[in-house]
């Protein structure tokens, strides 16, 4: 726990609950733009959000877990402090403590977005209104692949200096998990972004011949929740033994 | 030697089959200023970093206050271990209290350490100044406040005075010389100015690609300064044999001797109708021994 508030006193003066407030509110003013083209009272209003939030985190979020997970491990590098660091504490701690400090952003930032999801539901008067219960998995659901896409971005940025790189891979991501919910879900699980769409509980269904969509709930996709957390705990082990072999 | 804070068996790194630190032995008293010497890339902060366990040796051990360094007791040891390697860390977008108050949390000390440790660098005024506005020199001081935080028994300097004025030197100078009468702390600190390692340091180890060349008192590095006498004649050749010296750039150097031996070498002379036109004392500096030891590891 010291470990993760020595990380947050670090990042003092970088704006970061600034960066995590302004995320929450660009996916919240993006769903709007959704919302306003429901009608009042619509009776699939929240689905429609539902199904959209993934789409919105597949740029948004990755982006701005990349800046996170950038941003936590370059104020290190620009201090030259590992060498400072590693003699108080072990690699192993260093590398949790950063983990956690991007994940309580990530995390401020979804639960952000789904307060907004909520509000802008109630607001429409959508009379699909999910509960506490379907907010939370929804919120899980945004929070599972952009916590996926910082240890790739610290795996990235702990390993090279230069924060170009580890920018450049959350770009890549970000792009690459918008046009992977476009191809079937079997390339979708080799992105680490795709997951945002394959988590996603709400599908769309589109009939040609009337033109109309609607949306219908499904199952939580157990497999895609453990195949991501399997990934995501492959490259933490991975990273984590990586770092604490790293000399300086 | 009393003793050691520091010491290390046989400690080599290779970085691509080429060795950087080659079988050093390093004894380094407690309470004692050690100054780490040699050109740069002969191997000093590699050692240094060593010692600290963030570089993995390719062969030796590293024992610090008696104890061995490995994985396990690496950070219960470095707990009483200070250091400022290579440039000074700090977080720029940080007061130097801020700073401070990161590495005083990691240590567990109460938070008066940062008042003294700034007190100790003349960083006490700086206030809400961030880091990133302070000069190199003031930079420099707060990565030793740093190394100084809590008053650990051992401080590991790597060229502390880089960036410095020169009054900004001869403060840090006396701050380092100061530190183990004022709290018993061991310094090892690492140079490339033997002038600077002359005027504060007990004890010296000089490295030169690698390998350490010279290591005991500085006290008996001066002791090895050899003193010559050296003589000009008017038949040099003749005045050789006589005196059993040297020829060496139309000089005759000898031995040192006391004055009823010059006197004694002038009078034989001077029966054998040999003139003197100058007699020198000449004495080898720790400059010259220094190069000497360096020059013959064929720098």
């Amino acid at each position: 726990m010291r470990a993760v508030m020595l990380e947050f006193a670090k990042l003092r003066r970088r704006s970061m609950w600034l960066v995590c407030l302004g995320t929450a509110a660009l996916c919240v003013m993006w769903m709007a733009s959704v919302a306003g083209r429901a009608s009042q009272g619509s009776p699939d209003g929240t689905a429609s959000l539902l199904y959209m939030a993934p789409l919105i985190s597949s740029i948004v979020m990755t982006l701005f877990a990349a800046i996170v997970a950038s941003r936590v491990c370059e104020v290190d590098h620009e201090a030259q402090a590992l060498k400072e660091l590693l003699c108080l504490q072990r690699a192993g701690t260093v590398f949790a403590a950063k983990l956690v400090c991007s994940l309580t952003l990530i995390t401020v930032a979804v639960v952000l977005e789904t307060v907004g999801l909520a509000a802008l539901a109630s607001y429409k008067g959508f009379t699909d209104q999910v509960g506490l219960g379907g907010l939370m998995t929804f919120a899980i659901c945004q929070i599972g692949p952009a916590f996926m896409v910082a240890v790739l971005v610290q795996a990235v940025a702990l390993r090279w200096e230069n924060q170009f790189a580890s920018l450049a891979v959350g770009l890549g991501l970000s792009l690459a998990g918008l046009f992977s919910l476009f191809f079937p879900p079997a390339v979708q699980r080799l992105v680490p972004s795709g997951y945002f769409g394959l988590l996603s509980c709400v599908l769309m269904d589109w009939d040609a011949a009337t033109g109309t969509t609607s949306f219908h709930g499904v199952p939580f996709p157990w497999g895609d929740a453990a195949l991501l957390a399997g990934m995501c705990a492959t490259l933490i082990a991975i990273s984590a033994w990586w770092f604490s072999r790293k000399e300086l | 030697m009393s003793t050691l804070a520091i010491a290390t068996s046989a400690l080599t790194k290779s970085y691509g089959g080429v060795r950087v630190v080659d079988g050093v032995e390093l004894k380094v008293p407690e309470g004692t200023v050690y100054g780490f010497l040699g050109p740069n890339g002969a191997g000093k902060s590699t050692t240094m970093k060593m010692v600290l366990g963030l570089a993995r040796p390719t062969a030796g051990e590293v024992e610090v206050l008696g104890e061995r360094m490995d994985r396990r007791s690496r950070l219960a040891v470095l707990a009483h271990v200070g250091s400022l390697i290579e440039s000074p860390s700090c977080y720029k977008h940080l007061t130097a209290r801020e700073n401070l108050d990161i590495i005083r949390r990691l240590k567990g000390l109460p938070a008066e350490s940062i008042d003294e440790a700034l007190e100790t660098v003349g960083l006490a005024g700086t206030g809400k100044k961030l880091a990133g506005q302070f000069s190199l020199g003031m930079r420099q001081r707060l990565g030793l406040a740093i190394a100084l935080l809590g008053n650990p028994r051992i401080v590991l300097l790597d060229e502390p005075t880089n960036g410095l004025d020169p009054e900004g030197i001869h403060e840090m100078r006396e701050l380092i010389r100061r530190l183990p009468r004022a709290h018993g702390t061991t310094v090892l600190v690492s140079s490339h100015l033997l002038s600077e390692v002359e005027q504060m340091a007990d004890y010296v180890g000089i490295i030169s690609q690698g390998r350490m060349v010279w290591q005991g008192a500085l006290e008996d590095l001066r002791a090895r300064a050899q003193r010559q006498l050296a003589f000009r004649t008017t038949d040099n050749r003749r005045a050789s044999a006589l005196l059993g010296a040297v020829e060496q750039d139309g000089w005759l150097v000898a031995p040192f001797a006391d004055d009823a031996v010059v006197a004694r070498s002038s009078l034989a002379l001077a029966r054998e109708g040999i003139g003197i036109m100058r007699i020198e004392e000449r004495s080898e500096g720790i400059e010259d021994i220094f190069l000497t030891l360096t020059e013959e590891r064929g720098l």
